[in-house]
């Protein structure tokens, strides 16, 4: 009877748990996520909470505090499928709360120091995302290509700065627009080999364009399966970024396979857009990771753990007070995921 | 020099072999997804939070970080 009131085509519920974990910041995430197909139409739905825990520790002035917070997310997608080859997709997303751990860091910073003034409020950050695509198969499974169009405001925890002329703290830009496109094609060359290109535009309020492209390639050879990938972003005038990673995948029995990855990934240091500078110096990152999966078909579970580590530069004079935010760490991943299709 | 650039490019597009049903069995694993998710995926999405160059194929929201100009 149940089928009766949901999609009569191929339903999915996914679970995921994710955690980042350093020595002072831990980072949990958990999402749940729901497909179902009704004829030409698909609609996904997920729903995501993330806790996060941080040992603010102040580098000149201030006092060591336990900071807590949470995050809820949500998102919808709707799939048309046109014809054989050409399906358009409706996303919409929004979340409540802070959406990484920096900004919970140096809005502790600017409420230890502005606090006691009356024109300081606490932070509400909150943002919703609009975006539409279309995947052209041109060639039916073997040649695909995905054009994505974003748009997203975000609502920011802004940075505070002492205003001498008025003789109170102002907060900075609390808002921000983003404009996105991409581009993937992805192109089987043989039965064993496929390459995949992937391009993406960003325009962020009060910052120049962002650019990056990505190039990924993936073959198998009975049951061992390999992927490479490298990629590079930039936007003017001085952030570029590198990156490239390379995984094995050993296929020992019908259901289980294990593999094994690293990656690597360096920037020269994110841009000052404007007002005060909590932005993190040049980057070093690197990460060995692994995991198992089994797959029986219809039900299917995954996990595994890596060992990350961030080294980042010396910070300058004019914000050296995050120097415990931007210090080097070794952080460990956990991943744990489970799918029933039905 | 640009058209040295293109010519790998257009040498793979044109030498693509035909993929017979067999095939897409062998296709169909998890390594031959560049944009996996879930059980499919082989990395969390966490890490993002601190290699913020790295190109997402994710079209969620922007992420509203402050400190992430």
């Amino acid at each position: 009877m149940a089928a009766d009131y949901w999609f009569s085509g191929t339903q999915e519920i996914t679970g995921t748990g994710e955690i980042l974990s350093a020595d002072d910041i831990e980072i949990r995430t958990y999402q749940t996520r729901y497909s179902g197909i009704e004829g030409p139409w698909t609609v996904e739905a997920g729903v995501s909470w993330s806790e996060y825990g941080e040992d603010y520790a102040p580098i000149v002035s201030g006092e060591d505090t336990k900071l807590t917070e949470e995050t809820i997310q949500a998102d919808l997608s709707i799939t048309r499928k046109w014809n054989e080859s050409i399906s358009g997709t409706l996303r919409f997303s929004a979340y409540d709360g802070f959406a990484e751990y920096r900004s919970i860091w140096t809005s502790e910073y600017y409420r230890q120091f502005f606090g006691d003034f009356e024109d300081y409020y606490s932070p509400d950050p909150h943002g919703h995302a609009f975006g539409a695509s279309v995947d052209w198969d041109y060639l039916p499974g073997t040649g695909k290509a995905v054009f994505n169009f974003g748009y997203s405001r975000d609502e920011i925890a802004p940075g505070w700065s002492f205003n001498p002329e008025v003789g109170r703290p102002e907060p900075g830009r609390e808002n921000l627009n983003t404009v996105s496109g991409s581009v993937r094609a992805e192109q089987v060359l043989a039965p064993w080999l496929k390459t995949g290109l992937n391009l993406t535009a960003r325009k962020t309020t009060e910052r120049s364009g962002r650019y990056g492209v990505a190039n990924t390639w993936a073959a198998s050879a009975g049951p061992l399966g390999f992927q490479i990938n490298a990629g590079y972003t930039g936007e003017s005038p001085s952030f570029n970024a590198v990156y490239a990673s390379g995984l094995v995948e050993w296929n020992f029995l019908p259901q289980w396979s294990a593999y094994l990855g690293y990656r690597a990934y360096q920037d020269g240091g994110e841009i000052e857009a404007s007002g005060f500078n909590s932005l993190a110096p040049a980057i070093e990152s690197r990460e060995i990771f692994g995991g198992l999966r089994w797959d029986r078909g219809d039900l299917a579970i995954s996990g595994g753990v890596g060992f990350l580590s961030t080294d980042y530069e010396p910070l300058s004079e004019e914000n050296e007070f995050f120097g415990n935010l931007y210090k080097d760490r070794d952080w460990v991943t956990f991943r744990l995921s489970a799918s029933y299709r039905f | 020099m640009k058209k040295l650039f293109f010519l790998p490019l257009l040498a793979a597009v044109t030498a693509c072999q035909p993929v017979g049903i067999a095939d897409q069995a062998r296709l169909s694993r998890p390594i031959f997804e560049f944009a996996g998710s879930g059980t499919r995926s082989y990395e969390t999405s966490l890490s993002s939070q601190l290699e913020t160059g790295r190109a997402s194929s994710s079209n969620a929201a922007a992420g509203g970080c402050s400190s992430c100009h």
